[in-house]
């Protein structure tokens, strides 16, 4: 079963949930990314095709994607992504400044729920 | 999940479709997978999937759309980042190639640093000194105006034509005048001081737009009595009162009569030699109201449509008039205007346009050298280009490569070049006597950097791509058959840029020679009198202390006295005007009976007053009759001394002594011709010797310039000369003193400097011709070693090998002789007005440059030529 309600994506995370899909893999083409994010959130998590596309183009032409040609399992021309050494610093930065950013907010949380 | 595309057994299709198709491509796979999922996990029909599958992209067509732009943009990026790593990569390649053969790229690269450079630096002073506009608002309407008369069209303007001038011309928006800068003893601060002020008329800061920044300038009312107020210039104010305001009202002693501070101009605010102050001219005394006293030049601004022309006929209207009105002083007389900016650079136009045209012949000169070393390299390298050519290499690449060599030779020359232009610059202003106005706003700006980058393209790759090019239009088949010395017509193209190279030295030569004869020539003038060994100075008495003239000649006996009495001094005289000191005074003379003054047939001369002992001490020979005595005094009898010149004007060949004439001093005096002197140079060196007058300074005690003979090194006597005067009166400065020397050498002062650089120019063209010839002939040595090698196999002596190379060369040079006398017979009369003593196509100068660079010529025929003798016969047969 769907849970009720899937989680929005914060503005801003997209990149970095699509370049850890890709951190350490294959080449992913972008239906194998949108179902590799669904399947490791347990399909809390809803990327739209409508955003997720123009973000891999986005990360390409910023040089943390690498395109490349090539054929599908099933026979069909296909475009997969591969990150790029910028692409790997670019998700380490975005990562720590991900982490700094929860702490802050829960933080926050905390310093409201005590007074 | 699957795995990634299996690319390696269809590499066929790794070529990225179209923008378009990409983004179709990626959408519809999306969909298809989806829509498969969507079959598979919830069961859905294949059109219910498809449907759900591009319902899930929202709006599926503005998508497309913003990904197909997207997709664009990044492909354009893409291709710009390849298309700089690819010229990096050419770059890499001819560096490389370059260091394979770093003698000439080292060659190559002097001489464009040395085209471009000397190109940039004068085309930064040609640039800040003639075509940057002048310094004024509305420049292009300001005017200068001069008096001209049959006699001298470059004469001055009287005080009172001036003023119909200015009242009687509607062309103008102001009319101004304004004498020299002289010089003023201020007193009232620490010590007194020599100080530069400049009389003005009303309308002189108007006419140049100077406003100033505190008080005022000077108004017609000012003119009307003698006003005792000065006008500061800015740099002065700043110094003098540290820029304070309250200088205003304050009054300035400037010999001895105090002044009245009305106001300061703005900085920069000069016209020609600079001045700390301005004085107005008081237009209605006594000696301002005699139409033959011609002492102001003027300087106008036209009204707004108003052309020089029409200006000019509205002078010349009332200049008609005025003659009409006073035939006596105003006869031929007219105001002649001219614009100013002639008159700022007039005197330096040919200097520059003969400099610029030098750097140009050079340039052309490098041009040739370059595009010669650069045809040999190609044609030396045509079987490793054969072979690339064979390996696949397009005929796009190949001409890429030579490009990106070229381009690298072309960018060091150009940085190096600009560098160079920056020093030579440095150089200049060390160098420039002052010859040149404005130096110091000349500068390496926008405009002089974009010049020099203009000139290394157009040479660099020019003259460089061209033979790159015909190296790489060449005969597979033939050139890799012939091991790569496959014949071409470029042999005689580079002889014909070798004669080029010839001719165009030969006529820079010939300019440097002509200059260096001008200077030879001027220093060979006999000025008519002995400048070692004697010091100058001048004393000009201010009239609050010496009111009479039993004063002044107190002064000067005092003065004869005490300097007379300094140890090694020989002699002391003193006299008006002193030659070569850039001054003169002249006046009207007649002859009785043969040149009545008043008539046109009076005659015009220079007039000094000078002390008894003036001809001894100047050592200017009296040639008939005796100089002054102490009886030649005030009241006594009329007695003049003239020169040949004045003689051989005045009397021909009878002898003056005893005769009499009328001089023009305000009213005529008639006075005897006691003596005949030597003729003297006036102004210059090179204005020769006008004819001169000498009356007795005891007569008309003026203000003086002292000569002072000295037995010892006149330089050891300077520093007791201001001390020996301070003794008689301390208030009294002795102004310009120097070593006569001194005066005369800054009459060399131009003639060195543009000697100088058209020397330089001449050698950097010599030598740069000279590599020339070696390197055709070298190169010809080179490629012929072969045939060389036979013919000696076969017996040839090596004599008439080498006569054959070196008559090779000299064919080149003596065409290229031939073709550069031609060229410097039409060319060199633009720079006559540089030239002194030596005509513009001297035949002695032409017959000694031609024999220098058939001489240089024929050593750098000589050389390849040995080499050519040496080629060992068995080697060079063995070698192929």
């Amino acid at each position: 079963m769907k849970p009720p309600r899937a989680l929005e994506i914060l503005p801003g995370t997209l990149e970095l949930l699509v370049m850890n899909a890709l951190c350490g893999r294959e080449a992913m083409h972008g239906f194998d990314i949108l179902r590799w994010l669904e399947a490791a959130t347990d399909e809390e998590l809803v990327v739209e095709e409508g955003s997720l596309y123009p973000a891999l183009h986005r990360m390409e032409r910023r040089g943390w994607l690498e395109p490349e040609w090539g054929v599908s399992e099933r026979g069909r021309r296909a475009k997969y992504y591969r990150l790029t050494g910028s692409g790997r610093r670019e998700v380490a930065r975005q990562e720590s400044s991900w982490r700094r950013y929860v702490a802050v907010v829960e933080k926050v949380i905390a310093a409201g729920a005590s007074t | 999940m699957s795995g990634g595309p299996r690319r390696r057994l269809f590499r066929l299709f790794d070529r990225p479709p179209s923008a378009r198709d990409a983004v179709e491509i990626e959408i519809s796979h999306h969909i298809e997978e989806r829509a498969r999922a969507l079959m598979e996990e919830d069961g859905l029909s294949r059109e219910q999937a498809l449907e759900e599958a591009a319902r899930r992209f929202g709006d599926l067509r503005g998508l497309r759309r913003r990904m197909e732009a997207g997709e664009n943009r990044t492909r354009r990026t893409h291709r710009r980042g390849e298309l700089v790593g690819q010229t990096l990569a050419d770059l890499r390649f001819a560096t490389r190639g370059l260091r394979r053969s770093p003698g000439l790229a080292a060659v190559v690269i002097l001489t464009l640093t040395l085209g471009i450079g000397l190109n940039t630096a004068i085309f930064s002073v040609v640039k800040g000194v003639l075509l940057d506009p002048l310094p004024y608002p509305d420049a292009d309407r300001l005017v200068w105006g001069v008096g001209s008369f049959s006699g001298n069209a470059q004469a001055a303007v009287s005080p009172p034509d001036y003023l119909d001038y200015r009242a009687g011309s509607t062309s103008f928006e102001y009319l101004g005048g304004r004498r020299g800068v002289g010089s003023y003893a201020l007193t009232g601060f620490e010590q007194p001081e020599v100080v530069r002020g400049q009389q003005v008329t009303a309308e002189f800061f108007e006419a140049l737009g100077g406003a100033p920044v505190l008080g005022r300038t000077f108004a017609r009312a000012d003119e009307e009595q003698v006003s005792r107020i000065v006008v500061l210039d800015h740099a002065f104010w700043q110094t003098r009162y540290g820029g304070n305001p309250d200088a205003l009202g304050r009054t300035l002693t400037l010999d001895d009569e105090s002044y009245e501070i009305v106001g300061v101009m703005p900085p920069g605010f000069q016209l020609f030699s600079p001045a700390d102050f301005w004085l107005p001219i008081p237009m209605y005394t006594e000696g301002n109201l005699i139409r033959r006293f011609h002492n102001l030049r003027l300087v106008g601004k036209l009204r707004d449509g108003v052309s020089l022309e029409e200006a000019q006929a509205e002078l010349d209207v009332i200049a008609a008039r005025l003659e009409r009105e006073y035939p006596e002083s105003n006869t031929t007389w007219r105001l002649a205007i001219t614009p100013l900016r002639d008159v700022f650079f007039g005197g330096v136009r040919p200097l520059l346009l003969t400099l610029w045209g030098a750097v140009g012949l050079v340039l052309l000169i490098v041009c040739a050298n370059i595009a010669n070393l650069l045809l040999a390299r190609g044609a030396g390298r045509r079987s490793e280009i054969a072979v690339r050519a064979a390996l696949g290499a397009g005929r796009g690449r190949i001409v890429r490569l030579l490009f990106a060599e070229t381009f690298a030779l072309a960018a060091i020359g150009c940085v190096a070049g600009i560098g160079l232009a920056a020093v030579t610059l440095r150089g200049f202003r060390a160098i420039d006597p002052g010859t040149l106005p404005r130096m110091d706003a000349v500068s390496m700006d926008g405009p002089v950097l974009a010049f020099g980058v203009a000139v290394a393209l157009v040479t660099g790759i020019l003259f460089g791509l061209l033979p790159a090019l015909s190296a790489a239009r060449l005969d597979l088949n033939q050139t890799i058959k012939t091991g790569g010395r496959g014949a071409s017509g470029s042999g005689r193209v580079r002889g014909a840029l070798v004669v080029a190279e010839v001719a165009m030295s030969f006529v820079l030569l010939i300019g440097a020679g002509l200059l260096l004869k001008t200077f030879a020539s001027l220093a060979a003038v006999d000025p008519g009198f002995e400048s070692r060994g004697a010091l100058a100075g001048h004393l000009a008495l201010p009239s609050a202390r010496y009111e009479t003239s039993e004063d002044r000649l107190r002064f000067f006996d005092r003065a004869d006295e005490m300097l007379g009495a300094i140890p090694g001094v020989e002699g002391v005289a003193f006299g008006s005007i002193l030659p070569l000191s850039g001054r003169g005074n002249d006046t009207y003379i007649g002859v009785p009976g043969r040149f009545e003054l008043g008539s046109d047939q009076q005659l015009n001369a220079q007039f000094r007053f000078v002390s008894e002992d003036y001809f001894a001490v100047m050592e200017i020979p009296i040639e008939q009759g005796r100089t002054f005595g102490p009886e030649h005094r005030e009241g006594g009898a009329g007695a003049v001394v003239i020169d040949r010149a004045f003689a051989d004007l005045a009397f021909a060949d009878e002898d003056p002594v005893g005769r009499q004439i009328a001089i023009d001093l305000g009213d005529p005096v008639v006075v005897e011709v006691i003596g005949v002197a030597g003729a003297v140079n006036g102004f210059t060196l090179a204005a020769g010797t006008p004819p001169h007058v000498y009356l007795p300074h005891r007569q008309f005690a003026s203000d003086a310039s002292v000569v002072i003979r000295t037995a010892v090194d006149p330089t050891s006597i300077l520093p007791l000369v201001g001390p020996a005067i301070a003794e008689i009166d301390p208030l009294q400065p002795v102004r310009s003193l120097s070593t006569y020397r001194e005066v005369v050498d800054r009459g060399f002062a131009q003639p060195r400097f543009q000697a100088l650089l058209l020397g330089l120019f001449a050698a950097v063209a010599l030598v740069l011709a000279v590599v020339g010839v070696y390197g055709v002939l070298s190169y010809q040595v080179a490629q012929r070693s072969r045939e060389v090698g036979i013919r000696i196999a076969l017996g040839a002596r090596r004599f008439d090998v080498i006569r054959d190379v070196v008559r090779g060369g000299l064919t080149l040079t003596l065409a290229g002789l031939a073709i550069g006398a031609l060229a410097a017979f039409g060319l060199t009369r633009f720079m006559s007005s540089l030239l002194f003593g030596v005509s513009a196509t001297d035949a002695q100068t032409f017959a000694i440059v031609g024999a220098l660079l058939a001489a240089t010529s024929f050593l750098a025929s000589y050389l390849p030529a040995r080499r050519a003798a040496a080629v060992d016969a068995t080697a060079t047969l063995r070698q192929e």
